[in-house]
């Protein structure tokens, strides 16, 4: 039954990609940013379905369950706070940016931001290397879902395999317009199943009240945060969020806008969405140890899949066993196809190997075969790797979190400081990638690592030597020329040359 | 600096330190029929919603922005 009905919502997801495909105009921007019209509504569901991954659903549980309800507080509240202001001071601008100059990507606008082609050429591989881990979350936990939720009978590698084809199918078919429908109606789902799930487990372990109190008998640190999350940690955790102003996934949804106001809604709802998300998720997490008690803190995980199977009857365990695959699909889509555009327009495109073929629209369909080859090879790497790749979930995405946060100050520095020079962007990548390297090395394999055990989060680290840096060597270099600002600042541009 | 960038930096340091709850940190109560301090960050993400509400007023970008031609249309209608 719980495999019928999973099987069957896979089906449901796949055929979203050949119904948008029918709208498909056959040019590289509706494939890729879907000709830029997006409503607020779908972009509301799209960004907030691709940010909440796997490291959501099953992670925030996982990590609830061992450190009790400051979870929340370290990623929800912080990102509903964070989140929604990168929106608004970072994602409006280059939204206008990308309207007027025709940019999709992130490696498109260093380039001509700073004109200079070698910091485009250098970002690319550092945001792939940095979407890798974030990719492997979701089919790992695509595949912890299917193992856990029908008892272990089906190997957690058919589940991974599953995800890779139907999110093939979705985005290769429909790009971005196939892609931000299947987000909004996945992120439907899970929103209502997470609601759901958390409703009636709490109804059979007698109520609210009741459950935590059961909680609190055996663990009453979890219900508080005093010995579970430094003082320290809370306070730099922010920065973690922040991460998602790099995101090249998000880059290319807040491309697809429509027009600016269509922001308005994201940036109001997605707070409510966070908690409306979270909630749920880092509640279970907690009351998983009334039937689960002790838990390593590998297994700590599965247990939000373990509580849906112990609780749900079967044919609510496939729902919920639905919703946790709707929420891992919906960010491996957005992020397999940011990597095909950016694989297509800045390396094929840019480097001059799709070359003309004199007619445009088949120069057109090139591109989307391009893109299309690119999403399948990028999936089926990943599918490999995460067959061989052994980490919690939780701990992976922080460590993509911190890099892409490292890059912030890159992108802040392009939308709000005109001073900013090539230079001090490429100083500023270096010193990302090199102090991203040294703390993985050292602490990638110790769970909830803080530099030196005190709570401060290395990503505080690495952002602000990355901001520093960039400031120091632009103001050390010579600033660009008012030719190169002028398509990014044209409001300053033409009061420079009013008389 | 001009009121306009004052208010919303203001506002977002006093978020900042809201989120921040260290005096909360130890507290066992149920909110709401939550924990304490569950429940204190699900209202900071209300909270938060009327917060943007004021920084779009403030921060919103100028209407040139949007309204302006866009290139690539500009050169298709050549």
């Amino acid at each position: 039954m719980i495999l019928a009905i999973l099987l069957s919502y896979l089906m449901l997801v796949a055929l979203i990609g050949p119904l948008s495909n029918r709208l498909l105009r056959a040019t590289g921007e509706d494939y890729f940013v879907a000709t830029r019209s997006i409503g607020p509504v779908f972009l509301l569901l799209s960004l907030f379905g691709t940010n909440m991954t796997a490291f959501t659903i099953l992670g925030a549980s996982g990590e609830a369950y061992r450190v009790g309800i400051g979870v929340f507080a370290l990623m929800a509240s912080s990102s509903a706070l964070v989140i929604p202001c990168v929106f608004l001071f970072i994602g409006t601008r280059l939204w206008a940016v990308g309207k007027r100059t025709g940019i999709l990507t992130q490696v498109q606008y260093v380039r001509r931001r700073w004109a200079n082609d070698g910091l485009g050429s250098a970002l690319f591989p550092v945001l792939v290397l940095l979407l890798m881990p974030y990719l492997l979350i979701g089919l790992k936990g695509g595949g912890v879902t299917l193992n856990r939720i029908t008892g272990g009978q089906v190997p957690a590698w058919v589940g991974g395999l599953l995800i890779t084809m139907v999110v093939f199918s979705y985005v290769s078919f429909g790009g971005l317009r196939g892609t931000t429908w299947a987000n909004a109606f996945q992120t439907t789902v899970f929103m209502v199943l997470g609601a759901i799930t958390l409703g009636y487990i709490v109804h059979r372990l007698g109520g609210l009240g009741a459950a935590l109190d059961q909680v609190e008998a055996a663990r009453p640190e979890l219900l508080r945060r005093t010995q579970t999350i430094p003082p320290l940690k809370q306070m730099t955790y922010p920065l973690v969020a922040a991460a998602v102003g790099t995101f090249p996934h998000i880059f290319l949804h807040w491309m697809s806008a429509r027009r600016v106001e269509t922001f308005r809604l994201p940036i109001l709802a997605y707070p409510l969405c966070i908690a409306a998300v979270w909630l749920p998720s880092v509640l279970l997490g907690v009351l998983g140890h009334v039937n689960f008690p002790n838990l390593t803190s590998q297994e700590a995980g599965g247990v939000l899949i373990r509580m849906i199977h112990f609780h749900a009857p079967e044919a609510l365990a496939g729902l919920l066993g639905a919703g946790v695959f709707a929420a891992v699909m919906s960010s491996l889509d957005s992020q397999v196809l940011a990597l095909g555009t950016m694989f297509t327009k800045d390396v094929l495109q840019h480097r001059g190997w799709l070359r003309s073929t004199g007619d445009a629209a088949r120069d057109e369909q090139r591109q989307i075969w391009a893109g299309r080859a690119f999403v399948g090879a990028i999936l089926l790497i990943t599918y490999a790797l995460s067959l061989i790749v052994d980490s919690t979930i939780f701990g992976l995405a922080i460590w993509s979190f911190t890099g892409f946060t490292g890059l912030l100050p890159i992108l802040v520095a392009g939308v709000w400081w005109r001073r900013s020079t090539a230079a001090g962007v490429g100083a500023a990548l270096a010193t990302t990638v090199t102090l991203w390297l040294a703390f993985f090395l050292h602490g990638g394999s110790v769970p909830g690592y803080t530099v030196g055990g005190t709570g401060l989060m290395p990503v505080a680290i690495v952002a602000g030597a990355s901001a520093i840096v960039l400031v120091l060597v632009s103001l050390a270099t010579r600033p660009p020329s008012d030719d190169v600002l002028a398509p990014f600042f044209p409001d300053a541009a033409s009061e420079a040359s009013t008389p | 600096m001009t009121r306009g960038r004052l208010i919303p930096a203001l506002l977002l340091v006093i978020a900042y330190v809201l989120h921040n709850d260290v005096w909360l940190r130890d507290v066992g109560d149920r909110w709401f029929g939550l924990p304490a301090g569950l429940a204190y960050h699900a209202l900071f993400c209300l909270l938060v919603v009327g917060l943007m509400a004021v920084l779009m007023r403030f921060a919103w970008p100028a209407p040139a922005l949007d309204q302006r031609p866009d290139n690539a249309a500009s050169r298709e209608d050549a």
